[in-house]
């Protein structure tokens, strides 16, 4: 199923909830290594589920999910911490910790995975000052604009230097300025070599960054273009 | 190890964070372990006092008229590898002659002198024996009845089963009172870590997204719940070490016409048992309450 260069793939992916409704059906995607990928379509059309499967928040139905060399059937439940280690996450709602300030929000992705406190130190610093957050490590969320907690959000996705970064509506909450920061740090951690996949509603984005585009419509992959744009 | 002090550091925050709830379990499991105590100072001081007067209450063996001494002797061997028996001690005819002079004429010469040399108890040699447990006493009894030579047992048994019986009611009474108050602190305690899991929702949820493993995430509930049930058992033992002192002082001072009777077991006696008894109740309780509790809410 897997291909070298291969870092996500789909095979024929169904997913339905207990209740009843079927957030994707037959989906085939592949992406690969170090590659940038918008995921649009509209409310309901299964972008979130898209992230949750690659999350393993959800099981798949039928189909099979192969992420970074994991089958994610095969994942059983005690090894899904360690397989979301290859993951960073970022969401539209930034969710950061608003009795910890911005280093120790950042710190926690490593204290989880059990980095030494000297080593995380450093880590964090390295990332805080690669978002422009150097100067801010002891603020508290609230006292930072809207674009910077999701910069620290995106520092705490990066921290632990995962293979793939899932951004979920990253710039839902944002004005076009800090929206254009955002995806201009994504596209920066892309540049690295993380492999970046944005679900999004932003068409304007979308149409500018000219980067692969997968539509998704009632749970079918209905468009996968390579410089694609938010409509046809 | 790091793991252990972050579940430490953030079992204390939560504790904070609902300290209501926490205080609620607290003074619940205070209660608890408190009645848990006392009823377990008092079993043990009533026990005490029960072995007292189980060892003053025996039984008396008569024996046929005419028995050898030897034969007496024999009698004495048997009854005394009965495993229950704790002491057997023989009273001779002049003995018992002895003691019942004394104790109707004290130290009137002339009335004990009435009878000469004769000894109107010749034949009330007997056995008096102790037991370790008085509610053998009607096994023991029969037993000693259907020995050769033995003509009578005397015994005291509604004292000795009077005795024994209220020893099993508080015994009893105390179990299940201990028993509800277990419960509801188990409860209590699964409800402050049910609150602190609701609180601390968003984290929980963060720290799953980037691969904390379900030890990580459970480890501050855990200790959120050993920790409450720790600080529940070491107040109620201070309280009881205070007041246990301080009521034998009191009782010993102001009732000391019953010192006789009241036989008190040491405070350190008692502590030695129940301050691992509490420690281990408190936590295990603790422990429980939060395990429900993670189950219950942290399922993904």
């Amino acid at each position: 199923m897997q291909e070298t260069n291969k870092i996500i793939e789909l095979r024929e992916v169904s997913v339905t909830y207990p209740t009843g409704a079927e957030a994707l059906k037959q989906v085939d995607i592949s992406v690969e290594k170090g590659e940038f990928l918008f995921v649009v379509g509209s409310s309901g059309s299964g972008k979130s589920t898209f992230i949750k499967a690659l999350l393993g928040e959800v099981k798949t139905s039928s189909g099979g999910i192969c992420v970074a060399g994991s089958n994610l059937r095969k994942v059983r439940r005690r090894e899904l911490p360690f397989y979301r280690r290859r993951l960073g996450v970022v969401f539209q709602e930034f969710r950061l910790l608003d009795d910890r300030n911005v280093f120790e929000n950042v710190a926690l992705a490593q204290r989880v995975i059990g980095v030494s406190r000297e080593r995380a130190k450093r880590n964090v610093m390295s990332m805080l000052e690669m978002v422009g957050l150097e100067k801010k490590a002891k603020m508290h969320p609230r006292e930072l604009s809207g674009g910077e907690q999701q910069r620290v959000a995106i520092a705490r996705a990066m921290v632990n230097r995962p293979e793939i970064l899932l951004a979920d509506e990253p710039t839902g909450n944002l004005d076009p300025k800090n929206s254009w920061e955002i995806m201009t740090l994504l596209e920066a951690m892309n540049q690295l070599g993380t492999t970046v996949i944005v679900v999004t509603h932003n068409d304007e984005i979308v149409n500018q960054m000219k980067k692969r585009v997968i539509v998704l419509n009632k749970g079918h992959v209905v468009r996968d273009e390579k410089q694609g744009g938010y409509q046809q | 190890m790091r793991t252990f002090r972050y579940g430490l550091v953030q079992g204390i925050k939560n504790i904070w964070q609902n300290r209501l709830f926490s205080l609620a379990a607290i003074g619940t499991m205070v209660t608890c372990l408190f009645v848990l105590g006392l009823f377990y100072a008092l079993v043990a001081n009533f026990q005490n006092m029960v072995y007292h007067a189980e060892s003053s209450v025996g039984l008396t063996v008569f024996f046929d008229q005419g028995i050898e001494e030897a034969q007496i002797a024999s009698i004495g061997k048997k009854i005394r590898a009965c495993k229950t028996v704790e002491k057997v001690k023989y009273i001779s005819a002049e003995k018992a002659w002895e003691n019942f002079q004394q104790e109707m004429y004290g130290e009137e010469k002339d009335l004990q002198d009435t009878f000469g040399k004769d000894n109107p108890l010749k034949d009330s040699a007997s056995l008096e024996v102790y037991l370790s447990d008085v509610s053998n006493q009607e096994s023991i009894t029969r037993f000693i009845q259907e020995i050769d030579g033995v003509r009578k047992v005397n015994g005291s048994s509604s004292v000795a089963n009077g005795l024994s019986n209220f020893n099993m009611l508080v015994a009893y009474v105390s179990a299940t009172i201990i028993l509800l108050l277990l419960l509801v602190s188990a409860f209590l305690i699964s409800t402050a870590v049910a609150m602190g899991i609701r609180v601390r929702k968003d984290e929980i949820s963060i720290m799953q997204y980037i691969g904390a493993t379900a030890s990580f995430v459970r480890m501050p509930f855990l200790v959120e719940g050993v920790l409450i049930g720790i600080v529940g058992a070491v107040i109620p033992l201070m309280l009881l070490w205070v007041m246990y002192e301080r009521m034998i002082q009191f009782l010993l001072t102001h009732f000391s016409v019953l010192s006789e009777w009241l036989a008190f077991v040491a405070p350190e006696e008692i502590f030695r048992r129940l301050v691992p008894l509490s420690l281990g109740v408190g936590i295990s309780i603790g422990f429980l309450g939060s395990v429900l509790s993670v189950r219950k809410h942290l399922q993904r």
